[in-house]
């Protein structure tokens, strides 16, 4: 009979969702949101997402490069939130994810420019992440000789530099102050 | 130092080889694997050790051999209050044995010593490694279509994500349940699938008219391959939300186990803010799982009223919980080298507010169970778990608590910050379900005292390491971790490049479920979902329930309402006084 | 991966688009559930029992758990499907009567999951039966759970479309100027946030932190700096951020003049000193 009594001095537990909105409480990890235009494509969101439902990948004509969300695999980690730079994904409010007769309403995909490499003209990363470095190293206080070999070092491919690792270093290690 | 008594105690009899400490309370010793059983029965029983874990790893490639770590926590047998260690000689002894890789076989520790004998069984089934003598050498984890002779964890087995083509499934291959000897039993098949919260395992009940006379059971249909994928797929920083999926109600010590393993193996001290953050969330977590099983209990004995309203107070700790962490349920906030979210002092506030709703209100509903009658006469001497039972197999968490033994991880193995923190370890002696409930609603009040100390104490500081550490490939190290359900032991071998070489996740259910059919023993089918619920390795419950007559080969199926009916019906109905 | 299961014709044909649609019609709001769990870490059986407790209350339009899968509309399946639950999961899926509504719960039910590509699942439930509804999330949380029900059942109608984003240029997002004359500086203090309070508070810190430091008339003196912080200080209300502020000053900034002019950083007028940073815990 206690439990009875307890009933009636707590009254109605029920929300009252989904009939009127629910509201998420502050720092909730829900939906990853992308921000298409702050994204650079420098992949580390695909390199720290656990479940892999991040992926970064050539299109199949190779000459985009495409992120790919997978919300059906989403951990809701926020991995992805700590680690972008640009602050182009971050985890929003957004929990009604459920789709209904289509797998493909989960997916959110964003295609971005290729960049070529000076010495073999191979794509290898995206035109937005150069230009975003490049910026960087105008803001840190570098004279223009060691910003313009460092510009030089990253529009470089990791197989040249690979090949070429003994005049790159020496190039590099010469520029820096 | 540390230890050094009971290896020399050891020497009388045995050669033990090498000596290591790594780290300071973790002493590795190397015998020969025919010294192995007697080695391990010498710690166990003559020294009051209890088995955390036993390791099979393929070192081939480092010294070609595979190796088993049996690893023991020394600290009295307990059967009596004054058999205990002191505590500056509580630590672990991991007997280590090489076994040649173009012979893999080792004498069976289980003859010796019982609490080995899933861990051998699993150690066959991963690594092919057989154990001789071994009493029940059935496989244990993997599916009864899996292919003979694949070992998947030996390093050279297999791609990580290879999955052999599965067999029709009308042409599914049966697994060998045991069955005791003589006729006149009713053999009673329960699951794999249930209808309430319950993961799948399928129990085999052997009856004599109503009363159980044995069980065996088979588990692991939730077998994911977690180790394997994260020695090959993972980095140290995906890793913890990986271990945080081993299970969904007590993730997170598996969780902060892992990673404290791996920070152990290399030294690594994370900050104090850090450890206090760690604990608060690993309290938050027993808070809703003690809750959930209280509950539960009620539920399988019909009292859903109490239920209903022990989940509604339930509700606070997952409000906690997304306080401090953002998730109800997965918190992700653990990386090797402290914490990746903060506590602010607004959300320490608010959680002190919802710590006294729930104090309040836990009280209440314990008591007016308490007072139910037939709820507590539905509890008590049900589902005895024996004390020598309980020892043989190295129970752990509130089902040897219930049983009389002082047995936490927190009080023997101190770790982050449990040392600046006042707590009791609760104990009853009843061994049956009513003693099991009552620690954990004991365990309840410690663990908001707990919470409420380190919201209080919390020191300042970072919450995360400056990155200066590396990993020491191949440096392996234990963590140990207290979950709802008992203790949690984490074994971690580093790798080279930021990855792992061998995890091995010991859960607390792991050492508890070998000795649950001698708690079934004795008692009635209707009890039998009431055991499995106090247990809490899952939740309650049966789903189509077969009755066999052995004599007849009569048939008849049960569906889960008759039987949760008949269990909830059969005698002190809750509702009958009211 | 070979095609693991084949859906029996006498299934196929009962099962067609417009037969579910017709199912859903005809239930409307009474349906009753069968849940499977399908080898998830139990994450999700829980939510899905906090949520049809009286909290969140699904009876309301019409959810009812069932015991068995011959008297389900929907079968609600967990987990990333282990080998070993491949057998059960046929039986029940066969035994369920037709046409019938199958739901992937939870991010391993949608497609594995975590667990995806390892080698005792099948990555999915939806590798193996045909599956009609998918509910993500790990675990889907009460509310996502109530969505996705009244989603299933067509109360409410889903939120998400495939977002296919394309010709966004190769202009980079533009770096703001660093007000200390260096981006260094920023990059120390967000660096110095993280490790303090993590990647969400340290954002909500830095923005404090910078926002004080800017009111300061000129950044490179620290005496002015250390003013606007302690006003700063005495305005917020949280001693964490408070404390934090302190340490940013001392361990940060202080380190960055220096490499402008020669300063005493134990000069009690320029730093936080101990007293001070006792001071805020009262």
């Amino acid at each position: 009979m206690k439990l009875l009594d307890m009933t009636l001095k707590y009254g109605n537990a029920t929300h009252d969702y989904p009939f009127s909105p629910y509201a998420v409480p502050e720092g909730f990890r829900g939906k990853p949101e992308y921000e298409y235009d702050l994204c650079i494509g420098c992949t580390a969101c695909a390199v720290a997402c656990p479940s892999n439902a991040m992926n970064v990948e050539l299109n199949e004509a190779k000459d985009k490069l495409v992120w790919e969300f997978d919300c059906g695999r989403c951990i809701y980690c926020g991995r992805c939130d700590e680690v972008c730079p640009t602050g182009a994904i971050r985890l929003g409010q957004n929990f009604e994810t459920a789709v209904r007769f289509n797998k493909e309403d989960l997916i959110e995909t964003g295609e971005l420019e290729l960049e070529h490499c000076l010495k073999c003209n191979k794509a290898f990363t995206t035109k937005k992440l150069i230009a975003y470095c490049v910026q960087n190293f105008l803001k840190v206080g570098w004279t223009q000789e060691v910003i313009d070999e460092k510009t030089k070092y990253i529009q470089t491919c990791p197989e040249c530099k690979k090949h070429d690792a003994a005049g790159l270093i020496t190039d590099y290690k010469g520029a820096r102050r | 130092m540390k230890g050094d008594k009971f290896i020399n105690k050891l020497k009388e009899k045995i050669t033990v080889k090498d000596v290591s400490r790594m780290p300071e309370e973790q002493i590795t010793i190397t015998v020969d694997r025919a010294d192995l059983p007697e080695a391990v029965r010498m710690l166990y029983y003559d020294m009051g050790g209890w088995l955390s874990t036993m390791v099979p790893n393929d070192e081939r490639a480092i010294n070609g051999n595979y190796v088993l770590y049996y690893a023991i926590s020394m600290e009295g047998g307990k059967m009596t209050p004054e058999d205990e260690l002191p505590p500056e000689d509580k630590c672990w002894i991991t007997v280590k044995a090489y076994i040649p890789a173009h012979d893999p076989t080792y004498p069976s520790v289980t003859c010796k010593v019982p609490a080995a004998v899933w861990y051998e069984r699993e150690a066959y089934d991963m690594f092919g490694l057989v154990a001789v003598g071994l009493p029940d050498p059935r496989r244990l984890m993997l599916s009864d279509d899996w292919p003979d002779g694949l070992y998947p964890l030996r390093k050279d087995a297999m791609e990580y994500n290879y999955r052999p083509d599965p067999v029709d499934h009308a042409d599914e291959p049966d697994y060998d349940f045991m069955h005791p000897e003589g006729s006149g039993t009713l053999d009673i098949p329960l699951g794999p699938l249930h209808i309430t919260s319950d993961e799948p395992g399928h129990f085999r009940l052997y009856c004599d008219g109503d009363t159980i006379i044995d069980a065996d059971y088979r588990l692991f249909y939730q077998h994911r391959g977690m180790e394997k994928l994260a020695e090959n797929r993972m980095s140290y920083d995906q890793m913890a939300f990986l271990a945080e999926r081993v299970c969904g109600i007590c993730g997170y010590a598996h969780a902060t186990a892992c990673i404290e393993a791996a920070e152990r193996a290399i030294d690594m001290e994370i900050p104090r803010r850090a450890q206090a953050i760690r604990i608060i969330n690993q309290e938050i977590e027993r808070l809703h799982s003690h809750m959930l099983n209280i509950g539960l209990a009620c539920e399988v004995t019909g009292n859903i009223n109490a239920f209903m309203h022990i989940f509604r107070i339930r509700e606070y700790s997952m409000e906690l919980a997304q306080l401090v962490s953002g998730g109800r349920k997965t918190y992700g906030n653990v990386v090797v080298g402290g914490m990746r979210r903060d506590i602010s002092a607004k959300e320490t506030k608010r959680g002190l507010e919802l710590l006294d709703i729930m104090e309040t209100q836990i009280k209440e509903v314990w008591e007016a169970v308490m007072e139910d009658d037939s709820q507590v006469s539905r509890w008590k001497g049900v589902g005895i778990l024996d004390r020598q039972v309980a020892r043989d197999f190295s129970a752990v968490g509130p089902n040897i608590r219930g049983s009389g033994f002082k047995r936490d991880t927190r009080y023997d193995h101190p770790y982050d910050f449990h040392d600046a923190i006042d707590f009791k370890v609760i104990v009853e002696d009843g061994g049956d379900v009513f003693a099991r409930e009552t620690v954990r609603y004991g365990e309840l009040l410690q663990t908001i005292s707990i919470i409420r100390q380190c919201f209080e104490l919390m020191p300042s500081g970072s919450i995360v390491i400056n990155h200066s550490k590396r990993i020491i490939p191949n440096a392996f190290a234990l963590a140990n971790n207290e979950a709802p359900r008992g203790e949690n032991i984490h074994w971690i071998q580093h790798g080279n490049a930021h990855k792992v070489n061998r995890w091995r996740c010991r859960a607390a259910t792991y050492n508890n479920w070998p000795s649950l059919r001698y708690q079934f023993r004795g008692n009635t089918i209707a009890d039998a979902a009431l055991i499995v619920c106090s247990m809490d390795p899952c939740y309650s419950c049966t789903d189509r329930t077969t009755l066999i007559d052995v004599k007849t080969g009569k048939s008849k199926i049960l569906s889960h309402d008759e039987l949760k009916r008949y269990a909830q019906t059969l005698k002190n109905h809750p509702m009958k006084n009211m | 991966m070979s095609k693991t299961y084949i859906v029996p014709s006498d299934i196929n044909e009962l099962n067609t688009l417009e037969d579910k649609l017709q199912l859903l019609k005809d239930i409307k709001r009474s349906f009753s559930v069968y849940r499977i769990d399908c080898g998830s870490c139990n994450g999700c059986e829980i939510e899905i029992f906090a949520s049809i407790t009286p909290m969140w209350d699904p009876e309301r339009f019409g959810f009812k758990l069932v015991a068995n899968p011959r008297h389900a509309d929907i079968l609600l399946c967990t987990g990333p499907l282990t080998r070993h639950m491949y057998y059960p999961l046929l039986r029940a899926y066969e035994a369920a009567p037709d046409p019938k509504i199958v739901i992937a719960y939870g991010a391993c039910g949608c497609t594995g999951g975590i667990f995806h590509d390892s080698y005792s699942t099948w990555g999915g439930i939806d590798k193996v039966i045909p599956v009609d509804v998918w509910l993500p999330g790990c675990p889907p949380s009460p509310a996502t759970t109530i969505f996705g029900l009244a989603t299933a059942i067509g109360v409410l109608e889903q939120n998400l479309k495939r977002v296919d984003h394309k010709d966004g240029g190769v202009k980079p997002p533009v770096i703001e100027e660093s007000f200390f004359g260096n981006t260094l500086f920023e990059r120390d203090i967000v660096s110095k946030t993280k490790v303090l309070m993590g990647y969400l508070h340290g954002r909500i810190l830095y923005k404090k932190y910078v926002d004080a430091v800017k009111k300061s008339t000129d950044i490179y003196n620290p005496v002015k700096v250390k003013y606007e912080l302690i006003e700063a200080i005495k305005n917020e209300s949280d001693p964490r951020y408070k404390e934090c502020m302190q340490i940013i000053h001392n361990d940060v900034y202080l380190k960055h003049l220096k490499t402008y002019k020669s300063i005493d950083d134990t000069n009690p007028a320029l730093s936080f000193t101990k007293e001070e940073m006792d001071e805020i815990y009262g």
